[in-house]
């Protein structure tokens, strides 16, 4: 069965970068139009016309931070079907496109989770997404734009819940234990802990190979955070958490970082790894091309007080910060879709224009809450 | 070196890139429908991306603007030509419209054609190990257009990267010629790592030569050379 040729009508797009009150088409999985222009072929029987009844028609959104859900654990053995059971969930929730995330643990267990989801088609996108990537058929999942190595090479003063007993050091040698030639393609992003690197090349190694380095879980000071930065960093992970806090005589990474004009934070805007305020405050420093929303979703959301990744999904963090007042909802649809896509080097998501994929969340105007969700222009089933 | 010393020079490629984007966006907005020649390989790659990110953020319209391709092989699988690298990269996440993009391989008179467009208001370049432009390599006389090339080993080695093996590297291309190039109303000359200090401190601090033919664009009056290295 060929896929339908879709027209969103009386929506509000949010491309992000512009509000225009217009319809949109997708056809062969990516956007053709964008205007109130007559769609090719308006009367065929293949033309799915979806009216979005006043809603905003923005990017899906990307996560560059997921470590499972209640149906999937990502640090625990994977499976086709347990993966694909996230992907539809994130998928319901306005996430096309995430990065499944992999934390410390053995080198083994890693390097097989890694391979695993190599096999399952999860590779590093290039300037171009393909429609079909990471396995898409014709099933309205979220897309798998590569795997984000959260460890283990992180500061064992940094732990948060890693294992600190499988932290290893940054240095080409323990790299090669985990990255090799065949799943190199199929890492995007990896945070580490640059103040821990053995040498300068650890990190070019690292960018040569196109992965995209993010800096936390680091006890790193200002000097040593802006040393990371000028060798092109240019992104943190979880800004606050697992690094040392605010001090008003060292202000560590968190502070280079607000400080540093090129490098881009990840929050976790869920409430409870930072509270309303900073990320009211963050904002207000970072602004609104520099700030990116994750959610560090996990399986579990607790351990005995501590904090383990969180609950949330993507499009709730964008409705928090709309409710606690930090940035207006087509800022925040930014801060989740267009900034992550640049920060990953994709031209294809994340924005709504001719020639981008057709993935795209439908939200209500009032409640801003998900209505309907397209991946390539596929419903994505409730 | 008129106009080059005036420049930023700075060790973060990023920032080369993003510098490099917003001045061509600023040419875009100020002259919609200009021409521009692109390089291809893997220094202009980060500026392709944020070009592309400043249009959209800026809302530049490209659609008028005609772009001509610098040079390309003649004898590459389709998968591998200029053209296709940079409809990937930049002209079709720009949307430039087929009938302003132009190849020297599909195009005779390449010259006369940009000439009749109005001539070149800026071209972007990348710089060879052996000081080679497009494929104008050591040698190439400054009175030379738009021409064909047998390539050589140098040039074939440093883009063997999109082949499978060396024997697929193509041996022939098509390439705009040092008198095309130096036409061109402003040039944007990018050179990314330590590797290419030397040869860039020998074009452009060393002397004039056909041996080194990034040299001969010394005299340019608009040349604006950005790398992520220290010239001395």
């Amino acid at each position: 069965m060929a896929v339908k040729r879709l027209l969103i009508k009386n929506g509000i797009v949010l491309t992000p970068l512009n509000e225009l009150a217009t319809d949109l088409y997708i056809e062969d999985g990516r956007i053709q139009q964008i205007g109130n222009a007559p769609v090719p072929r308006q009367d065929a029987s293949d033309l799915e016309v979806f009216d979005a009844d006043g809603g905003y028609v923005c990017p899906g959104l990307i996560d560059l931070q997921v470590n499972g859900g209640p149906m999937c654990d990502l640090w625990q053995e994977i499976d086709a079907a347990k993966l694909d059971a996230l992907r539809l969930d994130l998928a319901q929730h306005g996430v096309t496109s995430f990065l499944p995330t992999l934390i410390t643990g053995p080198v083994d267990h890693v390097k097989a989770n890694l391979d695993l989801l190599k096999d399952l088609g999860v590779r590093r996108g290039g300037m171009h997404l393909e429609p079909e990537f990471g396995r898409l058929g014709q099933t309205g999942l979220a897309r798998m734009p590569g795997v984000h190595l959260e460890g283990p090479y992180i500061s064992p003063k940094r732990p948060g819940v890693h294992p600190a007993a499988n932290i290893l050091p940054l240095d080409q040698g323990e790299i090669g234990k985990i990255i090799d030639a065949a799943n190199e393609k199929s890492v995007a992003l990896m945070t580490v802990a640059p103040e821990t690197a053995a040498n300068g090349e650890t990190i070019s190694v690292l960018q040569k190979m196109g992965i995209k380095l993010s800096a936390g879980h680091s006890n790193a000071s200002s000097q040593e955070a802006r040393a990371a930065f000028d060798a092109g960093i240019g992104l943190v992970t979880h800004l606050f958490n697992a690094m040392p806090p605010l001090h008003h005589r060292q202000v560590g990474i968190a502070g280079a970082a607000l400080l540093d004009d090129r490098v881009v934070c990840q929050l976790i805007a869920d409430g409870l790894h930072l509270s309303p305020e900073m990320v009211a405050l963050i904002y207000k420093i970072k602004g609104p091309d520099s700030t990116i929303l994750v959610t560090d979703r996990a399986a579990i959301g607790t351990s005995q007080g501590g904090l383990v990744g969180a609950s949330i999904t993507l499009d709730q963090a964008v409705a928090n910060v709309v409710k606690w007042g930090v940035c207006t909802f087509a800022t925040a649809i930014k801060m989740a879709s267009y900034n992550p896509a640049v920060a990953l080097g994709l031209n294809d998501v994340g924005f709504l224009a001719p020639g981008c994929l057709g993935d795209i969340a439908i939200f209500d105007s009032t409640s801003l809450l998900v209505k309907q969700v397209f991946v390539g222009g596929i419903k994505v089933q409730k | 070196m008129p106009s080059q010393t005036d420049l930023p020079q700075s060790h973060d490629f990023q920032y080369i890139s993003d510098l490099a984007a917003s001045m061509i966006v600023d040419l875009v907005t100020s002259k919609p429908d200009a021409c521009i020649a692109l390089p291809t390989g893997h220094t202009p790659i980060a500026m392709y991306a944020s070009l592309v990110r400043l249009s959209r953020e800026r809302q530049t319209d490209w659609s008028s603007v005609l772009c001509f391709a610098l040079d390309d092989y003649l004898d590459a699988p389709a998968s591998a030509t200029f053209e296709a690298f940079l409809a990937q990269h930049i002209l079709d996440p720009l949307q430039i419209p087929d009938a302003n993009r132009f190849s020297p391989v599909r195009i005779d008179g390449y010259d006369s054609l940009i000439e009749a467009s109005g001539g070149l208001d800026l071209t972007i370049l990348g710089i060879g190990l052996n000081g080679h432009i497009a494929f104008n390599e050591p040698g190439t006389p400054a009175a030379s257009y738009t021409h064909c090339v047998w390539l050589t080993e140098s040039t074939r080695l440093a883009n063997r990267d999109a082949f499978a093996t060396l024997d697929e590297v193509p041996h022939t291309g098509i390439t705009m010629g040092i008198a095309t190039i130096q036409a061109s109303r402003k040039i944007l000359l990018l050179a990314q790592g330590e590797k290419k200090k030397a040869i860039v401190e020998q074009a452009f601090k060393g002397p004039i030569t056909a041996q080194v033919p990034a040299s001969l664009l010394q005299n340019h009056s608009d040349l604006h050379l950005m790398c992520d290295f220290w010239v001395r």
